[in-house]
């Protein structure tokens, strides 16, 4: 069997293994609190997949995870934690539903483009700074980039609470953007925009860099040993700002395609603890731009199915930080730990042992 | 008058004593972990466990300090699966962190919904009320501040000293720094260094159930999502800042500690600043405190590097069990 193939349908296995033990713990959890598993679980799946309208906000949830998750998986796999995607997004979206109000009389297909680069521009700056103390002075980046989330995300309260709140409005949220810096619609009846090409787009972007371009064979080698690359003439500490900046512009991204894709103006916290749920879509799609992509739709889907089972069922959504958590820690633990599963179920099928992964 | 008057009161030190107290329980614990090699990026789920196990526990037995007790295993079984995944499967010591903050916030948030449900009307456990140690407390200025706190800050004074005497002076303390700085040199000399690692790992959960409990049981009485807000990250940034020293870093947390008391006077005082740089300031103060006030500063030299037996060792260890002597 092909090498690539095979490590391939490992890491599948090794998530739908993961998720099974995840759903395990949930179905005990339930049962001790008097909740019948199946019809929870069930519950759950249909207000993630069946119907158009469910399908589609699980699609809309997706978007930002996958953008905003192919940002860290970079970031980690080059080396650098880059943990900040919550300050970043928020800074992000900050950015983008400024231009988006106070940009007058662009055609869309200028008005658009600015947004969303002046929220990867805001997400970049706002990783640099972390990056910076790490590359040029040795700072733990992990610290720096968590405390600059709270800085981040209250300044950007802030300034919703005051120079940037709507006038008249009841909330501490912002005026409207215009109606050229706003994403098309697919279909009526629901929130699905073009920002879905966009995603797919990147996604596809991000692979061909990753995997066939000579920047995306030093990003990895960095990342997989960066003494190793450094003496054979990497300059490391390049690749690994352009690493984090990127990762930072993705989350500025993932924070503006909210804003222009449905939500339209931005109020206090409109997006909580995505910029941690990026790390866990990363990190479940095991750093692969494919993996990141099925990881956010799932996670995307758990969570519009999660608010559909809290409301039927009663159970809470949070049950999802549960199932995330030790999808992760199971994950992390098969691809350490090397276990071959296409060896353990066909055998392996004549290959030397040393080339299994 | 203004923010100079703040400085003259006892209450902004007794606050400043209260508010680092959880950083410091939290640090010191850290410590050990971070001296036997063990990076931990978990101590803010191991404190968010503290706090919701303390409550329940407080809350169930109708007793504060079994919330202690509580607490202190609810977070030693986070700490318990960071030791195995970090030591026995040798992961990435950053990531698997991570994977724990988000499994903290799910069982505590869960739980907590399960048991209490959702409705605003929160049930309230017996918390710790302050100790004032008679004679001392009546000192004017200083009695309040240091003979009228919380248990748990004389628990972590306490803390303090023991670290600092196991650390430095003791043969265990040896070996426990040994295993975080040349683990295989140590492995030569026939200690276990997979053992100390663990009991270090689990020690710190401990230490930060306690951190936790700071957060319920003095005087909050309940328990809320994401109570802990970061301050496992300011623990750590305390212990870098303190060089991966006890005393250091204990200063490191009352620096803190009293950023974080000048901003709650400060609010009280009404100074024309918008609310949001109130909230910010804590973690603002860490950030530039960490980038200005000092240089970087290595860690542990085998900090995240997963040990693993020298092969040459483990085929002499084979024969010296073949021979039989």
């Amino acid at each position: 069997m092909n090498q690539r193939v095979r490590a391939a349908l490992n890491s599948i296995i090794s998530i739908v293994l993961a998720l099974l033990l995840a759903f395990l713990v949930i179905g005990i959890l339930l049962v001790w609190q008097n909740y019948n598993p199946a019809e929870t679980f069930l519950a759950l799946f249909q207000g993630a997949f069946i119907g158009k309208s469910n399908l589609s906000a699980s699609i809309v949830l997706a978007i930002p995870l996958v953008l905003g998750g192919l940002g860290i998986a970079l970031s980690f796999r080059c080396g650098i934690f880059n943990i900040g995607g919550e300050g970043q997004l928020y800074l992000g979206a900050f950015a983008a539903t400024w231009l988006g109000v106070n940009l007058t009389g662009l055609p869309f297909w200028l008005h658009i483009p600015v947004c969303l680069l002046g929220s990867a521009l805001f997400g970049g700056l706002w990783a640099l700074i972390p990056g910076y103390l790490k590359i040029r002075r040795g700072y733990n980046e992990v610290i720096t980039s968590v405390l600059l989330n709270y800085v981040g995300v209250y300044f950007v309260n802030y300034t919703l609470a005051s120079f940037f709140k709507a006038e008249g409005a009841l909330n501490h949220q912002s005026p409207k953007i215009q109606e050229s810096a706003m994403l098309s619609k697919l279909m009526t009846g629901s929130e699905l925009n073009t920002s879905l090409f966009l995603t797919l787009a990147i996604v596809a972007l991000f692979y061909f860099i990753f995997y066939k371009t000579d920047v995306g064979f030093k990003l990895r080698a960095v990342g997989a040993n960066g003494e190793a690359a450094r003496t054979s003439g990497v300059n490391t500490r390049k690749y690994l700002l352009i690493a984090i900046i990127t990762s930072g512009a993705l989350a500025g991204m993932a924070g503006s395609v909210q804003i222009l894709g449905y939500q339209h103006v931005m109020v206090q916290n409109f997006s909580p603890n995505t910029g941690y749920d990026i790390i866990s879509v990363a990190l479940m799609g095991n750093l692969h731009p494919i993996g990141v992509l099925l990881a956010g739709f799932l996670l995307g889907a758990l969570r519009s199915g999660a608010s559909v089972m809290q409301i039927m069922i009663g159970v809470p959504v949070t049950i999802l930080y549960i199932i995330q958590g030790i999808v992760i820690l199971s994950v992390l633990g098969f691809s350490y730990a090397k276990i071959d599963f296409i060896g353990l179920f066909i055998g392996r099928s004549g290959q030397p042992k040393k080339e299994a992964v | 008058m203004g923010i100079l008057n703040i400085f003259l009161t006892p209450d902004f030190y007794s606050a400043t004593i209260r508010l680092m107290t959880p950083l410091m329980l939290a640090a010191l614990g850290g410590i050990l972990c971070e001296r036997a090699g063990i990076l931990n990026m978990a101590l803010e789920g191991q404190i968010l466990m503290g706090a919701f196990f303390a409550y329940l526990g407080a809350y169930l037995f109708n007793n504060a300090w079994m919330g202690l007790v509580v607490a202190m295993l609810g977070s030693m079984f986070l700490g318990a699966i960071h030791a195995f995944m970090s030591i026995n499967v040798k992961v990435n010591q950053v990531v698997v962190a991570l994977g724990l903050n988000t499994l903290a916030m799910g069982i505590t948030s869960t739980i907590f919904r399960f048991m209490f449900g959702t409705d605003s009307q929160m049930a309230h456990c017996p918390g710790f009320t302050a100790i004032r140690i008679p004679g001392l407390s009546d000192i004017p200025f200083l009695g309040p501040v240091l003979f009228g706190q919380y248990p748990l800050t004389y628990i972590a004074l306490a803390a303090l000293a023991g670290i600092h005497w196991l650390l430095f002076h003791t043969s265990r303390g040896l070996e426990l720094r040994a295993a975080g700085e040349n683990p295989q040199a140590l492995d030569v000399a026939g200690v276990n260094v997979i053992r100390i690692r663990w009991i270090s790992v689990l020690l710190t959960g401990a230490f930060c159930g306690l951190a936790g409990a700071c957060l319920t049981l003095n005087g909050l009485n309940t328990f809320y999502d994401n109570i802990s807000s970061g301050r496992g990250f300011i623990a750590y940034a305390a212990i870098v800042f303190g060089k991966w020293n006890p005393i250091g870093t204990t200063l490191a947390t009352l620096l803190f500690g009293a950023g974080d008391a000048l901003q709650l006077r400060m609010q009280a005082m009404n100074f024309n600043i918008p609310y949001y740089f109130y909230l910010m300031m804590p973690y603002l103060i860490t950030f530039l405190a960490l980038v200005f006030l000092m240089g970087p500063s290595k860690g542990p030299a085998a900090s995240n590097v997963p040990f693993v037996k020298d092969k040459a060792r483990k085929r002499s260890a084979k024969h010296s069990r073949m021979g039989g002597k």
